[in-house]
């Protein structure tokens, strides 16, 4: 049971999180699950579909960026940044799809951001080809289609 | 993921996808579309449409590396007519375009309108530039009464004069866009669903009302003359820039909890007692540069007030604040040299003083600084007593030295520093470039005077900033004074500086490190030789920390005793 000002979360293979309540609440899903029933303020939030690990991932990110106590400096934006290079640099492409998925559904916007920045500035400069390669994506056009595709395409330049 | 699976973005789900979309420029976007089915479908399922123009803009260079950026307007248009001929979802639900117009353009933007209007649009962002026409684009008069979808419009630098609005608008936000009194009239009138209400920069306003919008929560205008709001469901308002206005008249409402006033005239004796009269629900009041006409007493009395931010609202003469507010959490202050005397009325509970917090933010810009000026600010947080108080102050301008600034000290009253939590200093480079040791003897001895901060905080400050702060570092670290004793002239001099180093019973000194989150404790072998000794490799470090932990009187009366000794003398 979480101390007043945790919750507890848990995950889909049974992991249980205490984290404060600032840093639970980033993720907007979870925010109007607090507000709307008081009940799992005192209980166990279950997340449906996000494994320990991820988890673990998500909390780390949202207590760096979690709004700061009173007592507590501010951080710099500079350090924000620096976290956030590093965070996103360390993904192996599992966690980002992983992390993508479960910060669209929990509603976490800074981390979603985040990483659809990272995969568009993963896609920016190269070829179809190779952002297929990167991101593991099958070319499932049959010949035909594709042919059809790149005629008709009007976005391309 | 199932195990065994291999980790692949193939079927990432659409929103995510459409999300990945908004980084991208339009040739990215095309190169993205093609990737998989999953992806195409995904972009041609975008029911979010925005078009920028500047993504077409290629840059020229010029000799000396001067670019200038090209547009390619022909380009930019085959572009919006290529996708919203392919779109293949029914409705659009957003359509944003950004664009410089050319005279060519008009025609098509016209018939862009009408297809995401067709489509059902929803939100409809407009954000037009129109320096190369001789004048703005207007919008068609008759062209938004087909959009029975649309709930929020948005619109920057075009005309908006006579057009028919659809009564479904709930969003209205309008940005350097020219609208006279009777079209906005018209649009008062034409959208009983309104819910948030935003003019900004606008021209050609002058009186308007808003009366009869029986759901409006926020609203936001600013840049016109006379104004009226009648709007019991209202929330959230901030008025700004009203000059002299000839009325500006606010009807009672129970649901406003935040209101901000900016810029704005306020004349009359009781525009406050019956502003909050009206309002017997506010929660959050913000008045900034607001001047108020020719009077001395300002007061703020309410029930329901929990924040009170006021800024500049007197800044020529000296106003006495009143305030009667129980629930009151948060009074920040902001001002230049002249501080108020600020008085809480007695019916300030208890429980809600101990909660409070102060902030005291103050732009000293005047060379004339005294004794006087520091007993002001005494009088100010002795006000204030009871409250968690920070203050931030910055000294434009040199002061004088302490001869000056304690001359004729008999008269002054005596005063008892108060006890705050965070006092931060800022000086700017204009104040550092000529600092003495003697001036800063005297600024540390007229600050403890006046209070006595259990933090001290300054940034580091280019050139002989480090100087000063070494200085200060040895001031309030060192046990035996460092100053020259033969400058001081003055009995009663001594035994200020006496007081507080008396008081004074440990310094912690930490300091921040560039990219730091965490604050690095100093250790006396640290400090004791220079702390810009580069061999202690601090060169890093941005801002300085002083934790000053002080004598504790149990009872006031030995504390003003002390206070009463140096002033007697």
């Amino acid at each position: 049971m979480a101390s007043k000002g945790n919750l507890t979360l848990k995950s889909c293979n049974g992991k249980e999180f205490i984290v404060e309540e600032k840093v639970a609440v980033m993720s907007t899903t979870i925010k109007n699950m607090v507000d709307v029933d008081d009940s799992f303020a005192q209980g166990v939030i279950p997340i449906i579909g996000v494994d320990g690990k991820i988890l673990a991932k998500l909390i780390e990110y949202c207590k760096e960026h979690a709004e700061a106590d009173e007592d507590e400096e501010v951080k710099s934006e500079e350090y924000l940044k620096k976290f956030d290079e590093k965070f996103v640099d360390e993904l192996n492409l599992n966690d980002l799809y992983d992390l993508l998925k479960a910060s669209n559904y929990l509603e976490i916007t800074k981390l979603l951001n985040l990483l659809c920045q990272k995969v568009a500035s993963m896609i920016k400069g190269k070829k179809p080809e190779e952002i297929r390669r990167i991101f593991n994506i099958k070319n499932d056009f049959t010949p035909e289609e594709e042919e059809e595709i790149n005629r008709q395409n009007p976005w391309a330049f | 993921m199932e195990e065994g699976e291999e980790a692949s973005l193939q079927w990432l789900p659409v929103e995510v996808i459409h999300h990945i979309f908004s980084y991208l420029n339009p040739e990215e976007k095309a190169q993205a579309s093609i990737l998989s089915k999953n992806w195409l479908f995904a972009w041609r399922k975008n029911p979010k449409l925005q078009f920028v123009d500047w993504d077409f803009y290629k840059p020229n260079w010029y000799p000396r590396n001067c670019c200038i950026y090209k547009n390619n307007p022909k380009k930019f248009r085959n572009y919006v007519n290529g996708i919203l001929r392919k779109h293949q979802e029914d409705h659009i639900e957003e359509f944003n375009l950004s664009m410089n117009l050319t005279s060519d353009d008009l025609a098509s933007l016209n018939g862009w309108l009408r297809i995401a209007i067709k489509k059902g649009v929803k939100v409809l962002d407009l954000s037009l530039c129109a320096d190369m026409l001789s004048s703005p684009y207007s919008l068609p008069e008759n062209i938004l009464l087909e959009a029975k979808s649309l709930t929020e419009l948005r619109l920057a630098g075009c005309k908006f004069i006579n057009v028919m609005m659809c009564k479904n608008i709930r969003v209205l936000k309008l940005f350097n866009v020219y609208i006279d009194d009777e079209t906005f009239r018209r649009v008062v009138e034409g959208c009983p669903f309104m819910d948030d209400l935003r003019i900004e920069e606008c021209v050609g306003l002058d009186t308007i009302r808003i009366i009869n919008l029986s759901s409006l929560k926020k609203l936001f205008i600013q840049r016109l003359r006379n104004i009226e709001v009648d709007a019991p469901t209202l929330e959230k308002m901030e008025l700004s820039i009203l000059r002299y206005p000839r009325f500006l008249e606010l009807h009672a409402s129970q649901n406003l909890k935040d209101l901000s006033l900016k810029k704005i005239s306020i004349m009359g004796k009781s525009f406050f007692v019956d502003l909050m009269h009206k309002l017997p629900n506010l929660e959050y009041l913000e008045v900034k540069d607001c001047y108020v006409h020719g009077e001395r007493v300002v007061n703020f009395t309410s029930h329901s007030l929990k924040h009170l931010c006021l800024s500049s609202i007197s800044p020529s003469t000296k106003i006495q604040i009143e305030i009667d507010a129980p629930r009151l959490v948060v009074f920040q202050f902001q001002c230049e040299t002249i501080l108020p005397n600020v008085s809480f009325m007695a019916s300030r509970s208890s429980v809600s003083s101990s909660q409070m917090v102060s902030r005291i933010e103050i732009n000293h810009q005047s060379p004339r600084i005294g004794a006087w000026w520091f007993q002001d600010l005494n009088k100010l947080l002795s006000s204030l007593i009871g409250s968690k108080i920070s203050i931030y102050i910055t000294f434009w301008r040199l002061l004088q030295s302490l001869e000056h600034i304690l001359g004729g000290s008999s008269n002054h009253p005596s005063c008892v520093a108060v006890d705050v939590e965070k006092l931060k200093l800022k000086m700017p480079y204009s104040f550092i470039t000529t600092w003495t040791e003697d001036r800063t003897n005297d600024l540390v001895d007229c600050l403890f005077l006046a209070c006595r901060p259990k933090t001290l905080v300054m940034h580091r400050i280019i050139n002989r900033g480090d100087d000063f702060i070494s200085y200060l570092l040895k001031l309030l670290t060192t046990a035996e004074r460092i100053r020259n004793r033969d400058s001081c002239k003055s009995p009663d001099h001594d035994d200020i500086i006496k007081l507080w180093q008396d008081d004074l019973k440990e310094v912690v000194v930490e300091v921040k490190m560039k990219n730091g989150r965490k604050w690095r404790r100093l250790g006396p072998h640290d400090w004791k030789t220079n702390l810009l000794d580069d061999s202690l490799n601090f060169d890093e470090w941005t801002k300085i920390r002083f934790g000053l932990e002080w004598e504790v009187y149990s009872d006031s009366s030995k504390a003003k005793n002390h206070a009463d000794v140096c002033f007697q003398a």
